[in-house]
């Protein structure tokens, strides 16, 4: 038996998969004519399992029971995408219509994975390093795969893969759907480069905007100069790296600047795009919420990869087109309620938010989350303009008594906000602060009769523990003399562009952007992490790597001055 | 002619052996869906709480290590490919066995399988009373994993293995399945674990146990 290795493509339907370079231009396979309305029912038996009789269809699974729960539809292992997945030494082969359709022929860049990554036994191994063939399907062989497991040269099929009674009509539309699904390569890539963009706006600071630009345009230049390197060499390769040159293209990087009113932004990314459309969004900073950039990349179906906001759109988890790297202020506001749960007591809470959104949001979400626990807390939000932080605390510690608790969305007056807790000192049991204040409560809190009382919301990772790799990613950007300045943000670009670049690689010339984000899923929880966060990890459906945050307390004998209490909150 | 004789004998037993090896991997691949694999194993079950679908904890260990027969899993709700067919393999096998037997489910992906998303992937295969469907914390989890010496390559979940583990009692080593066996075959391992159970556990596993309890580990 062969052990699975990581990150590779390989054969479990071993005849299916093999397609030829050239397909990946192909559309619908010559001659063939789609019916919409067909198509539309295909696709919905192939992602929910709706027959055309508007019936569940039963998968059959390998113990020959009768199953219809939602892991058995075809998108579960085949993917929205239709390029199929990987998984425990089992591989899901594409299905999509310039594969299935076509008559398999040896090709040694796809073989290739297939051969050396994948469980095997002397029958597969044997299969795939024969150089045999098979037909295209056609309704007849795709009706009877289906059915009996029996693959379009006859051969039998392993039992991973279910069997389904489908009737003629449901394999039609199923065929219909196979004929469209993924058949042309996305907008965004032509014969020689891929486009990407960073999405900034005039409010992104200049610290910011140079950590992002700086750090991707070294890693495209090394992308690029590696593909220039490896094409000005013919044959430098015979056994690897050369078999996928055609599947390379040079990056190209777009900087899209927003400018002005916030509802004038939707208008500006569609003129960006439509100017020259991207692949994919890496990173970005838009110092605001990130839902009308979440929007626009939801309607043109465009990867947005792990932009640097504490605001992400809203049911940002809910399997959109931005995947974020952790879940922003909304999930600081779900682990402070959780915070404030544990000991099961009613208490008075009121919340002091900034007078902007990254005020308003996490208040707003805290409220609904205290409200829904148990025992149900009702919390009273007052909006603090800029340079009212004194009058507020005051307010707000007057009417708070011993056992009550303050919540500080300071937003960007942080610093402000802070000074001012400072100098009034509440008395209530707990005051609880937005990550963003850490610093400033480290350096003007500690060590003030209210500092044990105080806690903050710390969604990274402990300042007390460094992954070996941001040494690494560090010492690769000093190399190319860019200034690591400020490093998280740094660190959090260079993580997506590593996640990226892997994800290319894997996607092979099938330049689909559902299928990089589905490999994207499959990658994330790998070793690329330069640690800004304690864990980060997704999977199929998932949006946001990192669930969860620390609750600190201050603590000046500990590095960075704050020290846990508790463990990591999942809420 | 003794030589040739020798010779012969030597030439009609590779024959046979060619014969048995060839029938045997024929065998192997014309039944087998997947490679499957069976070992004895002795492991310490972590003393971790884990959460169940109703949000209430419970002791990992002592669901593992009572008197009943454990079958155990690791699973995780977004699974793309073998997880779904795994549980409903032991879906079939639950039913197969009736209730004396303790089927525990553990997510490997405990921070996104909330307890209602675990609720709702075990109600996709019913399989009556005695399922115990558990999520848990990261750390605790991963514990159980490295036990059972299941942890995915790069603690990447996206890597994990088909196993499933069967053990009649406490005090017996576990069977240790790996590859997508059918319900008949799990129900048979348990059957035959209950009949004729694997060999004990080391003396040096029960020393450690007792050790742990001691120490409240």
């Amino acid at each position: 038996m062969i052990r699975f290795m990581p990150f590779a493509l390989s054969t479990f339907l071993f005849w299916l998969t093999v397609l030829p370079v050239a397909a990946m231009a192909a559309g619908d396979a010559p001659g063939v004519t789609t019916d919409p309305s067909l198509a539309a029912l295909g696709e919905r038996l192939y992602k929910t399992g709706i027959g055309t009789s508007g019936k569940p269809v039963a998968a059959i699974d390998l113990s020959g029971q009768q199953v219809f729960a939602p892991q058995f539809h075809c998108a579960a292992c085949h993917r929205n995408s239709g390029y199929g997945s990987r998984e425990g030494g089992v591989y899901i082969p594409p299905i999509v219509g310039k594969v299935l359709y076509e008559p398999m022929t040896p090709n040694r860049a796809r073989s290739f994975n297939s051969m050396y990554f994948q469980d095997k036994n002397a029958e597969m191994a044997a299969r795939i390093n024969s150089a045999r063939t098979r037909p295209a399907y056609d309704l007849v062989t795709l009706e009877r795969l289906l059915q009996t497991g029996v693959d379009a040269a006859g051969e039998q099929i392993p039992h991973a893969m279910p069997r389904f009674e489908v009737s003629r009509r449901d394999v039609e539309a199923l065929d219909a759907w196979l004929h469209v699904l993924s058949g042309q390569p996305d907008p965004g890539v032509n014969g020689k480069a891929i486009q990407f963009a960073v999405i900034i706006s005039d409010r992104t600071p200049e610290l910011t905007r140079r950590a992002l630009l700086d750090t991707t345009r070294v890693y495209f230049e090394r992308i690029n100069k590696n593909i220039a390197s490896d094409r000005s060499r013919p044959n430098f390769s015979p056994l690897f790296r050369s078999e996928f040159e055609s599947f390379w293209r040079e990056w190209a990087l777009q900087v899209w600047t927003l400018r002005g009113d916030e509802a004038t932004w939707p208008e500006q990314l569609a003129e960006y795009y439509n100017a020259s459309p991207v692949f994919a969004v890496i990173g970005g900073s838009v110092v605001a919420p990130w839902q009308p950039v979440g929007d626009f990349c939801d309607r043109n179906k465009l990867p947005c990869l792990f932009p640097l906001t504490d605001l992400p759109a809203e049911g940002a988890n809910a399997g959109g087109y931005t995947l974020y790297a952790y879940g922003g202020l909304p999930l600081e506001a779900a682990v402070m309620a959780e915070f404030l749960g544990r000991d099961g007591k009613r208490r008075r809470i009121i919340q002091l938010a900034a007078d902007a959104a990254n005020g308003a949001i996490p208040a707003a979400a805290f409220g609904r989350y205290v409200g829904m626990a148990e025992p149900a807390n009702a919390s009273d939000t007052v909006q603090v303009p800029s340079g009212d932080w004194d009058r507020a605390i005051v307010d707000a510690s007057r009417q708070l008594g011993q056992d009550d608790v303050l919540v500080v969305w300071p937003g960007s007056d942080a610093e402000a906000a802070v000074a001012a807790l400072a100098r009034a000192e509440p008395g209530t049991s707990r005051i609880l602060l937005a990550s963003g204040a850490e610093p400033f409560a480290v350096a003007k809190l500690t060590g003030l009769p209210i500092a044990d009382r105080v806690r903050i919301m710390h969604p990274t990772e402990l300042p007390s523990i460094i992954n070996p790799h941001s040494y690494r990613v560090r010492a690769w950007l000093n190399a190319r003399r860019v200034v690591v300045d400020p490093p998280e943000e740094q660190f959090q670009v260079y993580y997506a562009l590593s996640v990226l670049e892997k994800a290319v690689m894997e996607i092979q010339g099938d330049y689909s952007r559902e299928y990089l984000i589905e490999e994207i899923e499959m990658i994330a929880e790998s070793n690329l992490s330069p640690g800004v966060y304690p864990n980060l990890t997704l999977g199929p459906g998932q949006r946001i790597a990192s669930r969860g945050s620390y609750v600190v307390k201050l603590d000046p004998n500990e590095e960075g001055g704050v020290s846990l209490d508790g463990d990591w909150i999942v809420p | 002619m003794y030589l040739h004789q020798v010779r012969s004998k030597r030439a009609a037993t590779a024959l046979k052996l060619g014969i048995i090896v060839c029938s045997v991997l024929t065998a192997a691949s014309a039944g087998s869906q997947s490679n499957i694999t069976r070992t004895y194993a002795d492991y310490i079950a972590p003393d971790v709480d884990l959460i169940k679908t109703t949000k209430k904890t419970v002791s990992f260990t002592k669901l593992v290590e009572g008197s009943r027969p454990v079958v155990l899993e690791f699973f995780y709700t977004s699974c793309t490919t073998i997880c779904g067919t795994q549980t409903s393999t032991l879906a079939g096998a639950r039913k197969q066995l009736g209730n004396g037997i303790t089927f525990v489910s553990v997510s490997i992906d405990p921070e996104y399988d909330t307890p209602a998303r675990l609720s709702e992937y075990a109600s996709n295969f019913p399989a009556g009373d005695n399922w115990h469907v558990l999520t848990g914390k990261r750390s605790d989890i991963t514990r159980i994993l490295t036990a059972f010496d299941a942890r995915p390559f790069g603690d990447n979940k996206m890597l994990h293995r088909p196993y499933v583990f069967i053990r009649p009692a406490d005090g017996h080593q576990w069977i240790r399945i790996e590859g997508l066996a059918t319900s008949k075959h799990i129900a048979a391992e348990v059957r035959e674990a209950i009949a004729n159970p694997p060999p004990k556990s080391s003396a040096w596993v029960g020393f450690q146990k007792s050790l742990n309890r001691l120490m409240g580990n």
